[in-house]
């Protein structure tokens, strides 16, 4: 693994834990006469990150269990401001959200065509953000039909259990009591539940619920 | 050579894969991004390589049917996690690759697995 870049391309380092995969995306990249791959490696180590200045990361997150927004707080820790571009089996849009959120530049699924992964590179370098467009197709079929408002996937895990105890008629406190939570964190819950939902009040949170089979 | 047909989504990945198996002693016979129960069936190979990370339960039901209808053929999974969690009860001789692995690691576990077809 080289250590320093020595051109004006675009440098990408490749976190990839599928060996085989890493290859054939450093393969990939580097015969594009504008890239130039820095490296490889498994996973993102903060305490030790790879002595490269890097443009833009192509980053695999998968797994049913990790946080991806930690992942890509860790991946942004290691290589400081180089874009993050997500390759993920995931399909699923609230997956694309939380990534995005969590600051990633692009959300792409690991059954992306060779030429297709190069154009997204290109348009993360260049500045701009890529989603897969089946998954953010499938994100605007889903927005059109919950009619503007978010559905209950879009909600985190935290969320959904304080809309199901809104419905269950408790207060911010007695929810705080019931999750081990501070008043004012609930608040904040309650505040973002309404946010996303495009709602004004607790009373259509708990129509909400009922609608979503939340309760 | 063991007659091989793979399925394998992700288009980037297949050339290597294909080297992979090549090198393991494979003849590939068809490479498809998803698993067609009845291409399977027609095309008559020895080892059906899948790679199981994209799965859904008709994709489950589908290897199934595969595994059901040619007890002859072996099996090689390729995955990040153990193949538990595709719920399906194999017949057939299985070999699972870990996607983490290195290419020798892989490299010694077809080679293996192939010689005993």
């Amino acid at each position: 693994m080289p250590l320093t870049s020595t051109s004006n391309k675009t440098r990408i380092f490749i976190i990839e834990e599928q060996a085989l995969f890493g290859k054939a995306l450093c393969q990939l990249l580097a015969a594009e006469p504008t890239f130039e791959v820095l490296g490889d490696l498994p996973r993102v180590d903060p305490s030790a990150p790879p002595r490269v200045a890097a443009d833009l990361v192509v980053l695999d997150l998968n797994g049913p269990s990790i946080d991806y927004a930690d992942e890509i707080a860790r991946c942004r820790q290691a290589f400081g401001k180089a874009r993050v571009c997500v390759l993920s089996t995931q399909l699923r849009p609230e997956i694309m959200q939380r990534c995005v959120a969590a600051g990633a530049d692009a959300y792409l699924a690991k059954d992306v065509s060779p030429s297709e992964l190069i154009r997204a590179v290109k348009t993360v370098a260049g500045g701009e953000s890529y989603v897969d467009p089946r998954i953010a197709g499938s994100l605007l079929r889903k927005r059109l039909l919950s009619d503007g408002r978010m559905s209950s996937d879009e909600l985190s895990e935290r969320e959904g259990e304080v809309v199901r105890l809104i419905a269950q008629g408790l207060s911010n406190k007695e929810i705080g009591v019931r999750l081990c939570l501070s008043e004012k964190t609930v608040k904040n819950h309650v505040s973002r539940i309404l946010s996303k939902l495009n709602i004004s009040a607790r009373a259509q949170a708990v129509v909400y619920a009922i609608r979503m089979g939340l309760v | 050579m063991v007659r091989t047909y793979v399925v394998e989504p992700q288009q980037i990945f297949v050339p290597s894969l294909l080297a992979l198996l090549q090198e393991s002693g494979c003849s590939i016979v068809r490479v498809q991004d998803a698993l067609d129960p009845l291409d399977v069936m027609r095309s008559r190979p020895q080892m059906l390589f899948f790679d199981c990370d994209v799965v859904d339960d008709a994709t489950t039901r589908a290897l199934q049917f595969v595994v059901d209808s040619m007890p002859e053929l072996d099996l090689c999974l390729y995955s990040r996690t153990p193949p538990a969690e595709l719920q399906m009860q194999p017949s057939t001789r299985l070999l699972y690759l870990e996607k983490s692995s290195s290419h020798e690691t892989l490299l010694g576990a077809l080679g293996s697995f192939t010689v005993a077809v």
